[in-house]
């Protein structure tokens, strides 16, 4: 791998590769514990309907095998749950240890557990057989991988044939005035918002920089052609703030 | 927006029912015979979801690819009809509800919609405290009654009004009246029939 290679950007700043990576675990060791309730605020509680609208377009079913990639705090995971009942199984992998602790307790707390494996797993290397799962998820995490096309790639060779990938991230407004509020929003409410919650505003200012680093609809609809997924199509939810990218494995 | 429109729905309907299905512990005992069944709901001309259940709680999806155990078919107008468990096969044979699959399902889906006696000054009292939440019921419970009273009271005066001063319509009284004078007539008519009948056969033969 050449030096241009090697480097990535990390929100607006360029840096090494493996630096990216510390970089951002650094950034979620330090949200993990008010993640959700960061999620509430910030999104005004919509990251919920996004989450429902994933979890709609995912065909999902009983007995199947789903992979909740970069899962978090485990929202997708609860509801997979129990939709693919005992017979099933939901992996929540997350490269951030801190988070995954904190989505472990909470599902269990729920009471949720049985057809539930914690795995911490980097993207780009899914530590899985091939054609395994019946649907991946990555909600809200594909933005922070360092290489997106290795991820993609990962994800590609895990999931079964008939499988299907949605990719839920941050993405273009798709009009002006949108993408204006947007902006002075992200730049100018969310890192104070990180500094009176959570004590934090570098990680909220690196979650708005991120944001605009990451592809747009198109792009990203290409780089997961690009792999080799079929059918590919996105869906601008909330004006195109967010999109969820659907693409099949056959 | 437009694809976050049916989300909220969902999303609601859930949030509401597993409210509902929280506030007595005997509902979560109800909930156990559909633990891990999929039921499809369709209302004729809106909309179709899915209801999958597991021990204790539901959860409502958009779209579902799976096979559900059972489907009901229904109008919006014969959506109450759900909460009447006994009458319930009664309104599949007359053909108001269609159902496909298991109907011992929606019978037990039926009867936890049965009996939502809600202890409001209960269930206020958690956020409010007793005193507020007492106080609040109280003021409702007044405030019902007195509402109650007065639409009872305008439709008196309406009815007078219509009645004895508008003449807009006839009283209780002239209708009876009316009633027996058409029974009077239908009488004679048949009477006057039976006379022509007989006169008809008289000339004939």
């Amino acid at each position: 791998m050449s030096e241009q290679q090697k480097a990535t950007h990390f929100g607006y700043k360029t840096v090494d590769a493996e630096q990216k990576e510390q970089m951002v675990a650094s950034v979620f060791h330090s949200v993990a514990a008010k993640y959700d309730v960061m999620n509430d605020l910030m999104s005004f509680g919509i990251h919920r309907l996004w989450k429902r609208f994933t979890i709609d377009c995912s065909g999902i079913r009983k007995g199947q095998k789903v992979l909740d990639l970069a899962g978090g705090t485990g929202d997708l995971t609860a509801k997979f749950s129990r939709i693919v009942g005992d017979s099933g199984q939901v992996v929540l992998a997350d490269i951030n240890d801190s988070m995954l602790k904190v989505g472990r307790d909470k599902l269990r707390n729920k009471g949720l557990g049985n057809n539930i494996a914690y795995v911490q797993a980097n993207a780009e290397h899914l530590p899985f057989p091939d054609n395994y799962f019946d649907v991946i998820t990555i909600a809200f995490g594909l933005r922070n991988v360092t290489n997106k096309d290795q991820a993609l790639a990962s994800m590609f060779r895990v999931l079964k044939p008939g499988g299907r990938l949605l990719v839920l991230e941050f993405s273009k407004p798709q009009h002006e005035v949108m993408s204006k509020l947007y902006d002075f929003y992200s730049f100018n409410i969310l890192p104070r918002m990180g500094s009176l919650v959570a004590n934090d505003s570098d990680s909220y200012q690196y979650l708005a920089e991120s944001i605009r680093m990451h592809p747009d609809q198109e792009t990203l609809k290409a780089m997961m052609e690009e792999v080799g997924f079929e059918q590919t199509e996105y869906f601008n939810l909330t004006d195109g703030i967010v999109a969820l990218h659907r693409g099949f494995k056959f | 927006m437009a694809s976050l429109l049916i989300p909220v729905v969902t999303g609601s309907l859930e949030a509401g029912f597993n409210r509902f299905l929280h506030l007595a512990p005997d509902r979560l005992k109800k909930v156990q015979p559909l633990a891990g069944k999929v039921l499809q709901l369709t209302v004729t001309g809106l909309s179709s979801c899915y209801l999958l259940f597991s021990k204790d709680r539901l959860d409502v999806m958009q779209s579902y690819e799976g096979q559900p155990d059972s489907h009901l078919t229904l109008s919006l107008d014969a959506l109450g009809l759900l909460k009447d468990k006994g009458l319930l096969m009664q309104y599949i044979r007359e053909g108001r509800i269609d159902l496909e699959g298991d109907p011992q399902l929606w019978q037990d889906f039926s009867a936890l919609l049965k009996d939502p006696q809600l202890d409001m000054e209960a269930l206020l009292a958690g956020y409010t405290g007793d005193v507020v939440a007492h106080l609040l019921c109280r003021h409702g419970r007044e405030l019902s009654t007195g509402v109650r009273n007065r639409l009872a009271a305008a439709r008196r005066h309406l009815g007078d009004y219509v009645l004895e001063e508008a003449r807009l319509a006839v009283g209780p009284l002239e209708l009876a009246d009316f009633c027996d004078q058409v029974a009077e007539l239908d009488k004679q008519l048949l009477r006057l029939q039976g006379r022509l009948a007989a006169l008809t056969d008289k000339v004939d033969h």
